[in-house]
C-alpha cells in the first residue's frame, strides 16, 4: 500500500503516489532551473508542464485512478531530459563520465600510484556515503573517492585492526615481559579505531543528490541529477511487498536508502563468503550495530561531559575567587597578588574562553553527528567542518598553553607568598625581647631560666651539645657561643633568690681563648672569674677524675683493694675520665668566693664575653659553661 | 552507435523545417505537432519541440492564440506568421538545392 496525494497541475487535479510525486516534482524543478537560463525559458517550462498534464489526463481517461511511479518514469522518458531537448544525444556525455573514475583496480594504482590517485580523485570530494554504509559510511566514501570496490576497503581496514589486536594478544600470552611490544600493537589498533571515528566526524555525509554527484565525481547538472534520482527508485519495485510496507511512513529517500543498503550489504558479503554468507552477514550486522551503538554512547557521554565542563567553566569564570582560588584566601587579597594579577587574569580568561570554544565545538560536533544518524538534518558542508576543526585546534592549543604557563606561575607566587608569611610568622614568634632564639634553644634557656642579655655577634646560637664532660651525658645541652673573629658580646644570666645562709657558687666552663668570664652579682657587687683557655681537651674536671681513677686502678692492681671495691669507687668518675676518648673536653670547674646573706637575696650569675661588662676583649673563638650550682655551707 | 548519431544530426537539422511545413499545412496544437512528428520518426524526445517552438515564436516566425477546451485548461494554438511563410519559402529553396546536390552525389 502506498501513500497517495492529490496534485494540481495546470489547473487539473490528479491522484498520484507519493514517490511518483517526488520524482515528478524533482523533474519539473530540474526543467525549470535548466530553462531559467534561457530567454523565455519560463514559458518553455510552462509548455512542458502543460504537456505533462495532458499526458496525465490521457491516463485518467484510460481508466487509471492513481498515477504511479512507472507512469511518471514513462512520461519523463517521453518528454526527455533537458540535455536531450536541445538535440544532443546522451551517449556522448555518458562516455565522458565513464572515464574509469570508479573502476580502476588496485593494480593500476601500484604503477605511478600518486598520479593515478590524483587522476582518480579529480573533481571528487570526500564524502561519507549514506546509501552504502556498514557503520558511518567512511570506508564507502573512501571507495567512492579513491576508487575500488568498498569490500576491499572494508576487508583491509578490518584486517589491519584485527591484526593489531591479535598481535598484542599473542604477545600478552607468550611474551608477557615484553610490555613495550604489547602496548604498541594494541595502541595501533585503538589508534585505527579512533582515526575512523575522527574521519566520521570530519567527513560530511552526502545527503543531497548534488552531494552524491560530487562524491562520485560527476558534474552537477540537471541530467545527472535526474539520473541520480532515477536509479534509486528501481530497488523499490524489485523488492515488492517488503518495501511497500516500509514506504508508508517514510519519505522515499529514507526507504530507498535502506533498500539499497540491504541490497548492497547482502550482495557484497554473500558473494564473497559463499554459503556461510548468511551467518556471517548476521554476525557482522550484530557486531557492527553493537560497535556503532558503543560509539554513539561514548559520543553522547563525551558530549555530556563537554556540556558539564562548559557549565563549570562558566561558574568559575563568573566568580574565580570562590571556586578555584578558594584555598588561597590570603594570597588573593594580598598586595603581591594585586601586582601579579593583571597578567595572570589575562591568561586565566584566555584559558576560559579557549576551553569554552573547544568544549562547545566538541559538543556541537558530536551532537550534530548523532542527530544526523537518527534524524535527517541539514548536513554540515565541508567549509563549516574545516572551519570548526581549525577553531577547535586553536582553542585547544591556546587553552593548554595558557594552563601550562599560568598554573606554575600562580603556584610559585602563591608558594613564595606563603613561605614569606610563614617565615615572618616563624621569625616573629621566636623573637624574645628583641632577640631571635631558635625554638630548641629557647626551650632549654627558658626551662632553665637563662636570659640572654646580649646577643651581639652570637650568630643566633647560644647553646651547644655534644661535648659535655660526662661521657654518658655527652649530649646534654650547655651554654655556648662561637664567633670566628671572637667578636661575640654574649651575656647570658640567671637570677636565684636565696634564703639567708652561707653559700658559694660553682660551675663548669671552658674556652679556647682568654677574655671569657663567669660572673656573679650579689647586692650590685660583681665578681668575675676568667675561664681558663684549655680549649676542648683536658681541663681540670677531667684531670681530677683521671687522677683518681688511675690511683684506684693502681690500688686494685697492687691488690690493696678488691675489684668490687675498685668498681664501686670508679663508677662515678669513670664517665668523666673517658670523655672525648680519654682526652677530656676541656672543662674546668670554677668556684666563686663563699658569701653570707642575712635576708632573702636575689643573686645573679652567668657567662659573658661582653667587653663592656668585663673590661676585656675576648681573645678566642668560643666558650661554654654549665652546671651553675649554689652549695650551702654550714654556719 | 555512430549511425544513430548521424541520423540524430540529420533530424536535428530537419526539425525546424518540418515544423514550419506542418504549420503551413494547417495551424495545430503542440500535441498535434508532436504526434505527427513522431509518426514521421522525426522526433524521439517530445521535449525537444518546446524550446524550438519558443525560439521560432521569439524570432517572429510563429504566433499562437489561446483556445479554450472542454477537456481542461486553455491550450496554445500555433500558426505561421507572414514572416514565417516567407522564411519557409526560403527554406523550400534551400531544401531543393540540398536535395539536388545529395541526389547528384548519390549518383
Amino acid at each position: 500500500m502506498k501513500k497517495n496525494i492529490t496534485i494540481n497541475l495546470c489547473g487539473r487535479l490528479f491522484n498520484i503516489d507519493e514517490d511518483a510525486y517526488e520524482l515528478l516534482r524533482h523533474y519539473i524543478d530540474t526543467l525549470r532551473s535548466y530553462f531559467a537560463k534561457q530567454e523565455g525559458g519560463e514559458e518553455i517550462a510552462d509548455d512542458i508542464e502543460t504537456r505533462i498534464a495532458e499526458l496525465l489526463e490521457e491516463l485518467k481517461n484510460q481508466g487509471t485512478e492513481a498515477v504511479n511511479i512507472d507512469h511518471i518514469k514513462e512520461i519523463i522518458h517521453r518528454i526527455g531530459k533537458p540535455e536531450e531537448m536541445d538535440g544532443f544525444e546522451g551517449t556522448n556525455d555518458e562516455k565522458n563520465n565513464d572515464d574509469g573514475h570508479r573502476y580502476d583496480s588496485f593494480q593500476s594504482a601500484a604503477k605511478g600510484a600518486l598520479n593515478n590517485v590524483r587522476e582518480r580523485t579529480k573533481g571528487k570530494r570526500l564524502y561519507r556515503d549514506p546509501n552504502d554504509k556498514k557503520m558511518m559510511g567512511v570506508l564507502s566514501g573512501f571507495a567512492n573517492y579513491f576508487g575500488g570496490d568498498v569490500v576491499w576497503w572494508r576487508l583491509g581496514y578490518t584486517a589491519l585492526v584485527l591484526l593489531c589486536f591479535t598481535i598484542s594478544a599473542y604477545n600478552f600470552l607468550w611474551f608477557m615481559r615484553n610490555h613495550w611490544l604489547y602496548v604498541d600493537m594494541s595502541l595501533w589498533g585503538v589508534a585505527l579505531i579512533i582515526a575512523y571515528v575522527i574521519l566520521a566526524i570530519i567527513m560530511p555525509v552526502a545527503e543531497s543528490p548534488e552531494d552524491r554527484l560530487r562524491m562520485k565525481g560527476k558534474e552537477v547538472n540537471p541530467q545527472n541529477l535526474a539520473e541520480e534520482l532515477a536509479p534509486l527508485s528501481s530497488p523499490v519495485e524489485n523488492t515488492g511487498e517488503e518495501s511497500s510496507a516500509n514506504q508508508e511512513a517514510e519519505a522515499p529517500s529514507e526507504s530507498q536508502k535502506r533498500e539499497s543498503k540491504r541490497r548492497e550489504s547482502s550482495g557484497c558479503i554473500s558473494t564473497t563468503f559463499g554459503c556461510i554468507g548468511g551467518i556471517f552477514t548476521a554476525l557482522w550486522t550484530v557486531v557492527t550495530t553493537l560497535f556503532r551503538w558503543c560509539i554513539y554512547a561514548f559520543g553522547a557521554f563525551i558530549a555530556v561531559m563537554c556540556l558539564l565542563g562548559i557549565v563549570v567553566l562558566g561558574v568559575i569564570a563568573i566568580s574565580p575567587e570562590n571556586t578555584i582560588f578558594s584555598g588561597h584566601y590570603d594570597f588573593i587579597r594580598s598586595a603581591e597578588f594585586a601586582a601579579f594579577m593583571p597578567s595572570l587574569m589575562k591568561l586565566f580568561y584566555l584559558f576560559i574562553i579557549a576551553a569554552l570554544i573547544t568544549l562547545a565545538i566538541t559538543a556541537y560536533a558530536i551532537i550534530h553527528s548523532l542527530l544526523n544518524e537518527f534524524k535527517q538534518m541539514q548536513p554540515m558542508p565541508y567549509r563549516q567542518r574545516i572551519a570548526l576543526l581549525v577553531m577547535w585546534l586553536i582553542g585547544f592549543v591556546v587553552a593548554v598553553a595558557a594552563a601550562v604557563i599560568g598554573i606554575p606561575k600562580f603556584n610559585k607566587a602563591d608558594e613564595d607568598f606563603y613561605r614569606k608569611k610563614y617565615d615572618a610568622y616563624l621569625y616573629e614568634k621566636d623573637i624574645h625581647d628583641g632577640i631571635y632564639i631558635q625554638p630548641h634553644e629557647w626551650e632549654y634557656l627558658h626551662k632553665n631560666r637563662w636570659k640572654v642579655v646580649n646577643a651581639e655577634g652570637c650568630n643566633d646560637r647560644f647553646t651547644a651539645v655534644g661535648e659535655y664532660y660526662v661521657e654518658k651525658d655527652r649530649w646534654n645541652r650547655y651554654l655556648d657561643c662561637y664567633n670566628e673573629d671572637g667578636r661575640q658580646r654574649y651575656r647570658v644570666e640567671r637570677t636565684d633568690t636565696l634564703m639567708p645562709g652561707r653559700y658559694y657558687l660553682h660551675c663548669a666552663a671552658r674556652a679556647n681563648g682568654g677574655g671569657a668570664f663567669v660572673y656573679q652579682i650579689i647586692d650590685g657587687k660583681k665578681e668575675l672569674i676568667e675561664i681558663w683557655a684549655d680549649g676542648n681537651t683536658r681541663g681540670n674536671i677531667f684531670a681530677a677524675a683521671r687522677g683518681v681513677t688511675d690511683s684506684i686502678s693502681r690500688e686494685m692492681k697492687s691488690e690493696k683493694i678488691s675489684k668490687e671495691e675498685a668498681q664501686k669507687r670508679l663508677e662515678p668518675l669513670r664517665n668523666m675520665a673517658i670523655a672525648n676518648g680519654g682526652k677530656g673536653y676541656g672543662w674546668n670547674r670554677f668556684a666563686f668566693k663563699p658569701f653570707v646573706i642575712t635576708k632573702p637575696t636575689a643573686v645573679s650569675y652567668g657567662l659573658t664575653s661582653d667587653y663592656q661588662f668585663t673590661g676585656q676583649p675576648f681573645r678566642g673563638q668560643w666558650f661554654s659553661a654549665c652546671d651553675f650550682v649554689f652549695e650551702k655551707l654550714d654556719e | 552507435m555512430n549511425i544513430d548519431n548521424a541520423k540524430s544530426q540529420m533530424r536535428k537539422g530537419m526539425l525546424e523545417y518540418c515544423v514550419l511545413l506542418l504549420l503551413r499545412q494547417r495551424p495545430a496544437y503542440a500535441s498535434d505537432i508532436i504526434h505527427r512528428l513522431k509518426d514521421a520518426d522525426l522526433l524521439v524526445v517530445e521535449g525537444t519541440l518546446y524550446p524550438l517552438l519558443s525560439r521560432l515564436k521569439n524570432d517572429g516566425l510563429l504566433s499562437y492564440e489561446w483556445q479554450e477546451s472542454t477537456q481542461g485548461p486553455p491550450r496554445k494554438y500555433y500558426a505561421l506568421t507572414p514572416e514565417g511563410n516567407e522564411f519557409l519559402e526560403g527554406l523550400d529553396t534551400a531544401w531543393g538545392e540540398i536535395a539536388n546536390t545529395v541526389n547528384i552525389l548519390k549518383g
